[in-house]
Parts: C-alpha cells; structure tokens; sequence
C-alpha cells in the first residue's frame, strides 16, 4: 500500500514544484526503496503472500488487494531499486525536467501497484495506469518526426491488448460461484473447460505478448525504443516489459491451466523464434539504441521461453535473468545516452575512439556490455546458463537454436562496443566532456548490481525460489485434473 | 415532483428578469434555480426510499402520469448537474435578454419529464417540450447558413421520428388497451406468459424502438445527428450532446425496462445488433473527421451505443451502470466542448489543426483536458472507466460478444481522442495562454474535473447512496 502511495505522492509533489522537483522525485523514489527494504527485513520466503492490505474498493466484487510473495518481491526490488537511478539518469534533462521526473515516479507507482496486486480488476486498472506516464514521456519528450504516430501505435497495441485482458478477467470473474469475484484466490479456483479456457487465455496471452513482446506481436517496440527519449526507453525494456512477463507467470499460467498444453509450446517456439531474430537484427544495426532494442527483444525471447518450459530450472533462471536484464539494459541506454549527449549522435559509423577520451566511462560501458552478453562472474550468466539448461532439457533442438544466443550477442554487443568506443576517432569525436556526478552514481550503481549478483546469484533464487516451486506445484496439481 | 415546478415557474421569472440586460447577468439566477431544483432531489429520494422502497414497481398507481422513483431522481439530477456545467462554462455570451437560456431551462423541464413518466402521453409531452425549444436554439444564430441547415434539419427530423413515436403509442395502445407504462408492461407479460402473439403490441414496439433510437442518434438512425451537431452554436450543441442525448436515454430505460421487460426476447435481439452497429459506426466514422467537433458528434454517437447496452441488461444493474455512465459522460463532454469553444477557431470548422496556436496555454485546462479525454476513452481511475466497466459486466452475461465489440470500440476511440493531444499537447505553442479563463470558469471546470476522478476513484460513492439512505 506505502509503496504505492509514497511515490505517488512525490511524483504529485514534484509536478507542481518546479526546481525542486528533481530533489523531491528523488526522494520519493529513494524512500520507497528505503520501505521495501524495510518490509524485505520481515519477509520470510517460504512461498506464501505477505504484508497483506484488503479492503473493499470500488465495485462490488473487487478489492483493494495487495500482497507480496517471492516473485513479486524480486520485481519489486528491480523496480525500486531501477526507478531512482532512471530518475538519477534524467537529472541533465533541462525541457521540462520537473513534469519528466514526476511522470517516473508516477510511473513507479503503478508499477509497484502492477506487482503487488492479488485482484484481477486492481492489477487490470494499474496495468493500464503505468501505460500512461509512459505514454507521455515517450510523446513529450521524444525525437524524431513520427514522435506521435510512433507512440500512438503503440498505445492503441499495448491497449487492445489489455482490453482483451479485460474481458478475459469479467469472464472468469462472472464464473464464480458467488457473484462477480476479481479476487486472485476465486479466480485462481475457477474451472473451465479447453473452449473456454482457449478464449480466456488468448486473452490474457494478447495482453502479456504484446506488452514482453513475443514475436508475431513486437513490431511496436524497436521504433518506440528507439524514438523515445533515454528515460523511456529505460523504464520500457527495464521495467515494463517485465509486466509481461510477470503476467505470464502470476496471472496467465494459474488463470488458464486448463490449456496450458496448448499455449505453452506456442510460447516457447515464439520465444526461441524472438532469441534468432532479435540477434539477426541486431548484428546489422547502426543506431545504437536500435541494437540495443533488438539484443532486448532477443534476450526476453529467451526469458519467455525459459517461462514456458514449466520447470523449476525454468521458471528461476527467469526470474534472474528478469533482474539482471533489467540491470543491464538500463545500463546500455544509459550509456548510450551519456554518448549522444556528448556527441549529438548515436550511428555506429560516425562514432569511434571514444575510450581515448574517457577512460571512467569506457570501463563501466564495457563491463555493462560484458553483463549482457552473459560473461561469468557478471549477473547475465547465472540466469542465461538456468534458462539454457530448461530449454534443452524441455527439447534438445529449440536449445541448440537459443543456444546460439551466446555467440550471437557477443557479436552485436562487441560490435556495439567496439564501433563506438575503439578504432578510428569519428568526426567531431575531440574531447570527452567528464561524467557529471549523477551519471557516475547511475552507472555505479548499476555496475555494483551486476557484480553483486554475477557473484552471489542465490540470493534472488533464495527469495523467489519457494514462490516459484509453489507455482508450479499449483500448476501441475491443476493440469493433472484436466487430463 | 418539486424539481420540475421549481424549474419551470423559474424560468418564466427569469425570462421576465432577463428583458434588455445582458445574457450574462442573468446566469446567477439561474444557476441559484438550479441548485434549488437539486435541493429538492434528496429529500425526494430520502421519500422515495423511506416510504415506498418496496414498492418500487408497483408504486405507480397512486399518481398516474408522473413518478419520481428512484431512477427517475437520479436522472434527473444528472439533467440538472449537466445544465449547470453548460449554463457555469458557457456563459461568455454577449447577446441581450434571458431567451436563449430560458428556452433551455423549458427543454430541461421536458427532460424532467422524460426521466419521470409513467404514461406514454407524458413521455411525448416530455419529447415535444424537450425539442421544440431545441429547434429554435439549433437555428438561433439566423444569419450563419450553417446553423440555419442544422435548425430545418432538427426540425424535419425530429418531427418525423416523434410522429412515427406516436404511431408507436398509437400500435401499443391498440394491442393492451392502456396507455400507462405499468399497464402495458403487465398485460404485454400476461400475453407472453399464455403465449398469445400481439401483432399490433410487437410492431408498435418495433417502431418504438425505431423512434427512440432516432432521439438518441443510434445505428441506423444517425445520420442528423453530425451535421446538427456541428452547425449548432456550440452551447446548443454541448446541450444536445449531454442534456438531451441523457434524457433519452432515462425515457428510453424506463420504457423498455418497465413496459417491455417481459418480451425481452422479442426487442433485445435487434437493440443488441443496433448497439453493435452504433458503437462500430460511430467509432469508425469518428477516426476519420478533419473536423474535432464533427469527431465529438460521432463519438457522442458511439457513446450512445454503449448506453445501448445498459438497456439490455437487468433493471438493477442497468440503471446503476446507465447513472454513472450519463453522469461520467456529461461531466467529460462539457468540459471537452468547453475547450473546443475557448481554443478552436470557428473559421476554420474546428478542424485539428486549428488547435495547435492555442492549446497548452493553460495548465489547468489542458488537465482538464486529458482527464475529460481519458474519462471519454475509459482508461482506469477516470469516470468512464466505472462506467463502461459496469455497463460491460451487466450486459455480459448474456450479450458476451456485443462486450467483444464495444471493447473492440475503445481501442478504435483512442486514435481519435488522443489526436488531440498532439494538437494541443505536443505542438511547440507560440501564441501561449491566448485565452484567460475566468474564475467562473475555472470554478465549472474544477467541478468537471472533481466529478471525473471522483467517481473513477470511488463509483461507490454513486452506488452506495442506496444503502447509505437507508441507513
């Protein structure tokens, strides 16, 4: 409930305080962190729902219902402790900066209200609220020409998706037995045969794919990567496009096991499929953020896939390898950010030989690259070499296939890496401009996540690992009695 | 019963009050009339409550041609609130005497009495004195061609539609023999309860219907309603579009969920396919306008498709949900119109473009304006977003695919209200804040805004009167 309110509270403070703002945003931000680690103290990880807030809340049937277990609790970390270092990463902005980081707390907000709902209609309605400061940081703040046309398609995508969600949910929600019901629990309880379970589950499935994206649905996201500004692109791939997948795992899976069957392998080859095309593409990019974008795509292929496995291994490696993506593409656009601000550019061929000028940023830079395509002792490892092992033990060939990944992204990231960093000096490259505090404490930040968890990955497996087993527990007592 | 009387005897002394001072100086009258009128509604409710709850059906014995029920209290103070926000927002005008908003107020009586029938007769005296004074205001700027075209149209059409209502009257009198809304209702449940078909009673129910989509601009009747819409002086049109369209809506649930629930099965099909074609067609036309006016007109046509919906459904839930859309839909489309008045240019038909040089000048305003178009298009935490979800869960269980497509109607309805907000929003403004906003203004905007998040935020302030009455 706090974490809800705290940043929304900020987020309402800094957009009426002008020069301020920046300082009280991140404040909010910070405190919100400082809560959840105080909550995290009494958390005890042994898979049940904790620090449970209910109250009755607008229609009948519905609850103001928040809980938190060990899976929502690894997203909450990600997005309170990512949230206050996009804010950290916007402090240059100058236009408008005080509307800008009040619509990134706002955005917290939601988010924080995403991951910690227990009642359909609650998490539908703060599904769609995070959309909407994101809406208007990519819209306002954007570049590029089709600003609006850009963010617009993916608006109406994002919506039509969650619109389907929506009907999914009345309906399972009309099913039970006493009355309309959005509780997690009734919902959870509610039988249904494979036809019904089918539509409800295209349903929810449209919502979550559109938004991780899964292949046939991704044609939003490399245009709206690219054309949003740093601190969208940010909140995007490192904390929104984790709604997806976190909607796959607490919402979508529980709802609908009845045709689990069906839709997983559906997943798992749309994955796999997004693993080689988000790599293809990426090794031919010349604008940074757009290789960025696509090595995304291509890395939450995997997650999804590794989701879809429906085994322990499967689901943990997610879980890690959610945290650690989150990290380390937050850090990538950081990066990219901190050259295009320097240099006004951000195309590979114009860039090069920036590390003679830069040696601070150079090492950051490299080490962010080196997480992502999952170097040992980085935080990508862990999580890629546990979702790697699900696949190939679900089938032999989809593992092969994503286990290319690993060459793949190595290439795209040392290209990126080394086309902007080493080689020839580019035009108007002369001189680095010293890293502002704030962008060192970003990127420090980052920087001591990737460590840490590179070196020390149990501890997101301890907090989540028990949730995950009760999950799947649940899931296949249910798949049982279908067939 | 109050309300009405009030209203009425009102306005005729602000008619005589308003003789050669200008319009302006008579709003405080009037918005003092109106808050008088709303006065009366509680008590009235606490009555209707106290006394009769039981008998909420049944009660229309004692009075025979008007009954202030509970559905009818609360449309009535929808008309009322929904007056008030046109009369605070639109009272920049600087033409001379009362006529104008006294014609107003006598359309709002006839709205009263179309939210509070019991008896076919008063339903079109409801109608007659609701649009009579409407074709004048759709005509009154008589020099423009445009509002000139709107006003015959109105005229023509509206005359039509209300003789094919009595035609209507005159087929469902011919096939029960009563005029009286809960009289037809029982004989045409008797008919149906032993089987016997009543030619005369389904084709007048047809044509009824036919008629009452007419008023409240649904497929396949539509076509006036975006060309008077846009010819209208824009205080007109914002009246027609909220006032008028929500007191057709309370006369057409009254009527078909009193006199006709029991042959459901012979209307609902054919209202459910009109609703459909009324969401799609106005969603889809609505996309396609240059003109932001013209787009409202046909988004105000979608709108009443999805208040189809609530006529489909049960009585109880219907009604709730139909209450919190009409209310949720006035509060956005006043302050939306409101906006288009203030920072579109006439000259140029409202068209998009003509917003750029304008907008964004007020930060209040274009709150305002986010907020009204996010109501409109349903996103959470907004009025609208209560109202169609209630609408959409009480017509599921019976009419899942008609759901299908008003949802499909709301992620159409997001390219057309968010293309605004590239005009006003994401244009680099030059001619900044070139309208300043009265406190008046500023006062009816806040109370827009306030209604807006309110209800999104808490709808169980609307639903939970009943109970809290009672208590």
């Amino acid at each position: 409930m706090e974490l809800i309110l705290i940043p929304l509270l900020a987020g309402l403070l800094a957009a009426w305080s002008g020069k301020y703002a920046k300082w009280i945003a991140l404040a909010g931000s910070i405190s919100s962190l400082a809560f959840l680690i105080f909550l995290f103290r009494g958390f005890n990880p042994d898979g049940g729902f904790q620090f449970a807030f209910n109250k009755p809340w607008f229609f009948t049937g519905m609850h103001f219902h928040t809980a938190i277990d060990g899976i929502g609790m690894v997203l909450l970390l990600l997005t309170n402790v990512l949230s206050p270092v996009i804010v950290l990463a916007s402090f240059g902005k100058e236009k408008n900066g005080a509307l800008l980081v009040a619509l990134i707390v706002g955005m917290q907000a939601a988010l924080n209200g995403v991951f910690m709902s227990m009642d359909g209609l609650m998490f539908y309605i703060f599904w769609e609220l995070a959309l909407i400061p994101i809406y208007f940081i990519t819209a306002l703040w954007g570049e590029g020409n089709n600003i609006f046309r850009t963010t617009l398609r993916f608006f109406i995508y994002t919506f039509i998706g969650s619109l389907a969600m929506l009907a999914s949910l009345i309906y399972l929600a009309s099913k039970s037995p006493n009355g309309m019901n959005f509780d997690y629990q009734s919902l959870i309880s509610v039988k249904l045969s494979l036809k019904e379970a089918l539509w409800v589950g295209s349903g929810l499935l449209l919502a979550f794919a559109v938004k991780i994206p899964l292949m046939p649905f991704h044609s939003w996201q490399p245009d709206t990567y690219t054309e949003a500004p740093a601190a969208g692109s940010m909140l995007l791939s490192g904390i929104m496009l984790k709604m997806g997948l976190y909607g796959l795992i607490r919402w979508f899976f529980p709802l609908v096991p009845e045709a689990l069957h069906i839709f997983n392998p559906i997943i798992l080859y749309s994955g796999v499929a997004g693993v080689l095309y988000g790599a293809f593409i990426a090794i031919r990019q010349n604008d940074m953020k757009r290789v960025v974008a696509f090595s995304s795509l291509s890395h939450v292929g995997l997650i999804a896939a590794g989701l879809a496995t429906m085994s322990a291994t499967g689901l943990k490696g997610s879980m890690v390898q959610l945290f650690s993506h989150g990290v380390n593409v937050i850090g990538l656009f950081i990066a990219v950010d901190i050259i295009q601000s320097r240099f006004a550019n951000r195309q590979l061929d114009k860039l090069g030989g920036i590390a003679k000028f830069a040696p601070v940023f150079s090492v950051f830079f490299l080490i962010l690259v080196l997480a992502s395509t999952a170097v040992p002792f980085s935080n990508g490892f862990p999580g890629e070499l546990l979702l790697l092992k699900a696949i190939f033990t679900k089938n032999i060939m989809l593992g092969v296939l994503s286990g290319l990944t690993i060459i793949l992204c190595a290439v795209y990231m040392l290209r990126l890496y080394q086309f902007s960093m080493f080689g020839q000096t580019g035009e108007n490259i002369s001189s680095f401009e010293k890293l502002k505090w704030h962008e060192i404490a970003a990127l420090g930040i980052l920087v001591a996540l990737v460590l840490f968890f590179g070196l020390h990955p149990q501890t997101l497996i301890d907090i989540c690992g028990p949730s995950v087993e009760k999950t799947i527990e649940l899931l296949s007592n249910t798949m049982g009695e279908v067939k | 019963m109050k309300t009405l009387l009030i209203i009425f005897l009102g306005t005729i002394v602000i008619l005589f009050l308003g003789i050669n001072k200008p319009e302006k100086k008579s709003l405080p009258y009037i918005l003092i009339l109106l808050l008088a009128a709303l006065s009366m509604i509680p008590f009235d409710w606490y009555d209707a409550m106290t006394g009769n709850m039981a008998k909420w059906q049944t009660k229309y014995v004692s009075i025979k041609m008007l009954f202030w029920d509970i559905p009818a209290l609360a449309f009535s103070a929808v008309l009322i609130i929904a007056s008030m926000l046109v009369f605070i927002l639109f009272s920049n005008q600087s033409r001379k005497g009362a006529d104008l908003p006294g014609l107003m107020l006598f359309s709002l009586c006839g709205g009263l009495m179309m939210t509070s029938f019991t008896n076919l007769v008063m339903l079109f005296l409801g109608i007659e004195a609701l649009s009579i004074p409407l074709y004048v205001l759709a005509g009154s700027r008589k020099t423009d061609l445009r509002s000139n075209e709107a006003g015959l149209k109105y005229f023509l059409m509206g005359a039509f539609s209300t003789a094919i209502f009595l035609l209507g009257c005159a087929f469902v009198y011919g096939g029960t023999g009563s005029l009286d809304i809960i009289s037809i209702g029982r004989s045409a449940g008797m008919m149906g309860h032993i089987g016997v078909k009543s030619a005369l009673l389904h084709s007048g129910i047809i044509i009824l219907l036919a008629s009452m989509l007419f008023k409240v601009a649904a497929f396949p009747f539509h076509f006036w309603s975006p060309d008077v819409y846009d010819g209208s002086p824009n205080r007109t049109t914002v009246f027609m579009a909220t006032v008028v369209k929500i007191a057709a809506f309370a006369a057409f649930f009254r009527l078909f969920q009193y006199a006709f629930s029991d042959i459901k099965g012979w209307w609902s099909q054919s209202m459910a396919i009109a609703a459909a074609a009324t969401i799609l067609v106005g969603n889809i036309a609505a996309v396609r306008q240059k003109s932001f006016k013209r787009t409202l007109a046909y988004s105000s046509i979608a709108h009443a498709g999805y208040m189809l919906m609530a006529v489909l459904s049960a009585p109880e839930d219907g009604f709730w949900a139909l209450l919190i859309y009409t209310l949720a839909y006035a509060a956005s489309a006043v302050a939306v119109f409101y906006l288009l008045d203030r920072y579109g240019k006439e000259s140029e038909g409202y068209s998009f473009e003509s917003f750029g040089e304008s907008g964004a000048g007020n930060r209040f305003a274009s709150l305002v304006l986010i907020v009204s178009m996010f109501s409109m298009a349903g996103i959470p935490l907004t009025a609208g977003f209560a109202g169609k979800f209630m609408l959409f869960s009480s017509a599921f269980a019976q009419y899942n695919w008609l759901v299908g497509i008003a949802l499909l109607g709301s992620a159409i309805s997001i390219a057309y209200y968010f293309r605004i907000f590239k005009e006003v929003l994401f244009k680099p403004t030059a001619g900044l804040s070139a309208y300043k906003i009265t406190w008046g203004e500023y006062a009816g905007l806040a109370l827009a805004l306030v209604l807006t998040l309110s209800i999104g935020l808490w709808p169980a302030l609307i639903t939970g009167i009943q109970t809290m009455v009672v208590k």
